[in-house]
C-alpha cells in the first residue's frame, strides 16, 4: 500500500512516517526541506529496513503541484492514502497585517494543500478508492485575536475538506479531518505547558488507526471535542471581549 | 516559519539533586540551532537524555539545548558496522534497531536512555574494561562551536578538539553527529556467572582471575558490613553467548510514579535488602544465560527508580583509583562509609582502563560507586573521602557528581586539565558553554 505523507519532515509528519514504515507500508515522504527529507529517509531505512521514497515539494509554488502529482502517479501508479501534515504558523511577533506572513500562511495551509488534494482526489475518483487524512487545527473552529490568520487558513481548509468529503463519498474515497489540540512539536514548544501537549507519537498512532477505522472529523485527543463545543457556544458578544 | 522559542522548565539530573529552573530550547533540525547560537551573551549547554546524576547537564543562566529530537540515523555500513547518527539518538534506539541484525554497543553505561552525544560528553564506561570507554569507539564526530561553525574531528583531524570533547562534559560545543563503531554479536543472550565473596580481598583475587577470561566484570558490594565481612558481595562475570539467536523484545517495566517518602531509605531497609541480595546469590544457581537487555540495564526495568530516594534526591559517589593503591584505598573508603551507615543499596566495583579523552574519568584502575540519599551529613562525608581520593591520585566521576569542590576537581584532573583549558580557549568556548557543574568549578 502506498502512503503519501505531505509535510513529512514536520514534527507530526516524521512520526507518522515512522509509524507507517514500522507497519510495513510503502511510504512516500514529501517536504520542501530537502536536506531534512534526506535525513528522514535514511533514518527510516536504517530503522525499519525499508527505504521510503522522497518527493520534494514546496506547497507555496502552486504551479509545480500539477507536475508533482503527475510524476507521483507515473512512479507509483496509485496512491492509496494521503496524509497531510504540512502547515505553517506565523511567529508570535509577526503582526496580523504582515502581508508576507498572510500570503505564506494561506498558501501553505490552504491553497497549497487544496491544490494537491484536488489533483490527487481526481485520480482517486477514477480508481474508485482511496483515503485522504488531513491535519487541520482546532484553531480553525473559531477565530481568536491571538491567532486568527492561522485560524482562518485552517478554517478554510476545514470547509474545503467538508465539501470534498461529500463530493468523494459516493466514489468510495474517504476524507478524514484530524483536529489536533496542542501537540509537543516546534509549533507549540515554549507556548504551552508541556503537560497540556500530547506527544507526536500519540497523534501518529491515532492517524494510523484511522486508516483501519474510518471516521469523518476526529479531535486528538478527543477531549478537544468538548472544549471546542463549549468555546463555540460562547456568544460572539461575549467572545469578542475575551482575551483569547 | 514560526519562531523558535525556549521553554522554562524545571531541569534536574537523574539524582533529583540539584533541581533548577532554566530555559530549554529543543531544535528539531540542526539549522534551528542558529536561533540561539552566537546570539547575545547567553551561555549554552547541550543536554541529551538527562541521565547524568548531578548538575552536569543543567544550565541555569543560559540556554539548555535539548538534543532529543536531533535523533536521525544517517548511514549504516553493514560491512564494518559503523553507524553515522545524530547525537540525540539514544542507546535504546540503537539496540532496538541493530540487535536483531547482530550488532550491539561496544561500551554501554547502565542505562539505555542516555543519548550518544551524552555518552561521548561523559565518556561513559561499561562493565567491559578491556573495551575502554565510549569514545574509544567513536570514529569521528562533528561539533558545532560557539559561533555556529562546524568542525569535523577524529583521531587524525582536529584531534585536539576531539580529545577535549570526548569526556569534555559538553564544554567545547554541541555534538551534532557521530560515527559510532558497533560490535558484532551472535546472540541476544549473555552467559552470566554469579559468585559471592566474603570480603574485598576475595573480590580482588576473583577479579584478577576473571579479568582476562571474562568480558564483563561487575561486583555489587554490601556497604554496611564491617570487620572481616567488609565489602562482602556478589560478583557477576559474563561473556556474550555464541549460539545464533538474535531477537529484540521490550522488557516488562514497572514504574515508580511519584517520590517515595524520604524515610523509605534507612539503615534497616538498606541492610535488609543487602542481606537478601547476598543470600540469594549464595542460594541461586551460579551460571545462567540471560537476555542481554536484562543483564546490561537491570535498573531500566523500573522506570524512575530514582524516585525511591524521595524528594531529597540521591547522590552517587563514583571514584576511580589507580591499580597500585586500589585495594587499600577502597578498603579504607568502605570502612568509613560502612561506619557512617549512610550508604544505600547500590555499591559497585568494576575494573576500568584509561581513556583518550583529556579529562575523561577512566584511568587504569578500579572504580567504586556508592549511592547515598542526599543529606548534609553525606556532603561532609564525601568531602572527607575526596581528600583520600586526591591523595591516591584518583578522581570523581563528573557525570554522577553534584558537589565536588573546585579545589578537589583541579587536583583530581590536574594531569591534563591545563591542556584541556588551552584547547577550550583556542575554540573560544570559555564563557560560551557552561553548566552548573563547571560554574562551581570556576568559582574559587
Amino acid at each position: 500500500m502506498n502512503v503519501l505523507i505531505i509535510g513529512a519532515t514536520s514534527g507530526i509528519g516524521s512520526t507518522v512516517a515512522q509509524v507507517f514504515s514500522q507497519e510495513g507500508y510503502n511510504v512516500i515522504c514529501s517536504s520542501r526541506d530537502e536536506e531534512q527529507l534526506g535525513y528522514l529517509i535514511s533514518d527510516l531505512e536504517i530503522r525499519y529496513g525499508r527505504k521510503p521514497c522522497a518527493a520534494p515539494i514546496d506547497l507555496t509554488k502552486i504551479s509545480s503541484i500539477t507536475g508533482f502529482v503527475r510524476r507521483l502517479y507515473e512512479d507509483f501508479k496509485t496512491i492509496d492514502c494521503v496524509v497531510v501534515t504540512a502547515a505553517t504558523m506565523p511567529g508570535n511577533e509577526t503582526e496580523y497585517y504582515d502581508e508576507e506572513s498572510l500570503i505564506n500562511t494561506t498558501m501553505t495551509n490552504f491553497i497549497g494543500i487544496a491544490s494537491v488534494l484536488n489533483e490527487i482526489s481526481r485520480r482517486m475518483i477514477n480508481n474508485n478508492s482511496g483515503m485522504i487524512i488531513c491535519l487541520s487545527s482546532v484553531a480553525g473552529e473559531r477565530g481568536r485575536q491571538s491567532n486568527f490568520i492561522y485560524g482562518a487558513s485552517k478554517s478554510a481548509l476545514n470547509t474545503y475538506l467538508q465539501g470534498l468529503r461529500s463530493k468523494l463519498f459516493k466514489h468510495n474515497v474517504y476524507v478524514i479531518t484530524v483536529l489536533p489540540g496542542y501537540v509537543d512539536t516546534l509549533m507549540s514548544y515554549g507556548k504551552v505547558k508541556s503537560q497540556f501537549a500530547v506527544s507526536p507519537y500519540y497523534v501518529a498512532r491515532k492517524i494510523y488507526k484511522l486508516t483501519k477505522n474510518k471516521k469523518d472529523i476526529v479531535y486528538v485527543p478527543s477531549v478537544w471535542w468538548l472544549i471546542m463545543k463549549i468555546i463555540k457556544l460562547i456568544p460572539e458578544a461575549i467572545f469578542k471581549r475575551l482575551n483569547l | 516559519m514560526y519562531t523558535k522559542e525556549c521553554r522554562i522548565e524545571q531541569i534536574k539530573g537523574w539524582g533529583n539533586f540539584p533541581k533548577a529552573e532554566g530555559k530549554v530550547f529543543r531544535p528539531e533540525r540542526v539549522g534551528d540551532l542558529f536561533a540561539v547560537i552566537n546570539k547575545g551573551d547567553k551561555t549554552l549547554l547541550a543536554r541529551g537524555g538527562g541521565t547524568s546524576y548531578g548538575d552536569a547537564s543543567i544550565n541555569v543562566d543560559g540556554i539548555n539545548i535539548d538534543t532529543k529530537r536531533l535523533n536521525r540515523m544517517l548511514h549504516f555500513d553493514p560491512q564494518d558496522g559503523i553507524l553515522h547518527c545524530q547525537s540525540g539518538v539514544t542507546l535504546e534506539d540503537i539496540i532496538k534497531t541493530f540487535l536483531v541484525k547482530g550488532w550491539f554497543l561496544n561500551v554501554t553505561p547502565g542505562t539505555q536512555f542516555a543519548t550518544v552525544g551524552g555518552c561521548i560528553a561523559c565518556d561513559s564506561h561499561g562493565k567491559n574494561w578491556k573495551a575502554g570507554s565510549f569514545s574509544n569507539h567513536i570514529k569521528g564526530l562533528r561539533l558545532m562551536l560557539h559561533d555556529g561553525s562546524i568542525v569535523c574531528c577524529d583521531d587524525n583531524h582536529n584531534s585536539d578538539i576531539f580529545y577535549a570533547t570526548c569526556g569534555g562534559m559538553g564544554m567545547t560545543g554541541i555534538i551534532l553527529d557521530v560515527q559510532l563503531q558497533l560490535k558484532k554479536v551472535r546472540s541476544s543472550y549473555v552467559d552470566v556467572e554469579t559468585l559471592w565473596f566474603e570480603n574485598l580481598r576475595e573480590l580482588f583475587d576473583l577479579l584478577c582471575e576473571s579479568k582476562e577470561s571474562y568480558e564483563y566484570n561487575f561486583a555489587w558490594v554490601d556497604s554496611h558490613k564491617e570487620g572481616y565481612n567488609l565489602g562482602r558481595g556478589v560478583l557477576q562475570r559474563a561473556n556474550h553467548n555464541n549460539n545464533e539467536c538474535l531477537f529484540y523484545k521490550e522488557n516488562w517495566k514497572v514504574s515508580v510514579p511519584f517520590c517515595m517518602p524520604s524515610l523509605a531509605i534507612n539503615k534497616y531497609s538498606v541492610n535488609a535488602f543487602n542481606s537478601i541480595n547476598y543470600t540469594m546469590a549464595k542460594i541461586r544457581k551460579s551460571k545462567k544465560t540471560i537476555y542481554l537487555i536484562q543483564y546490561f540495564y537491570p535498573l531500566d526495568g523500573v522506570i524512575n527508580w530514582n524516585n525511591i530516594y524521595g524528594k531529597r534526591g540521591l547522590i552517587e559517589y563514583q571514584i576511580a583509583i589507580p591499580v597500585r593503591d586500589a585495594y587499600e584505598t577502597i578498603v579504607s573508603i568502605l570502612k568509613i562509609v560502612s561506619k557512617s551507615k549512610l550508604a544505600s543499596v547500590v555499591a559497585a566495583i568494576k575494573p576500568i582502563v584509561k581513556s583518550k579523552g583529556l579529562i575523561s574519568f577512566p584511568i587504569n584502575g578500579y572504580t567504586l560507586a556508592i549511592d547515598f540519599q542526599y543529606s548534609t551529613k553525606v556532603l561532609q562525608l564525601l568531602d572527607k573521602l575526596d581528600r583520600i581520593v586526591v591523595e591516591k591520585g584518583g578522581r570523581v566521576y563528573l557525570a554522577k557528581d553534584a558537589r565536588l569542590s573546585a579545589k578537589n576537581f583541579r587536583e583530581m584532573y590536574s594531569e591534563s586539565l591545563d591542556s584541556w583549558e588551552f584547547i577550550r580557549e583556542k575554540c573560544n568556548a570559555r564563557g560560551k558553554f557552561l553548566s552548573l557543574m563547571f560554574n562551581r568549578f570556576y568559582k574559587i
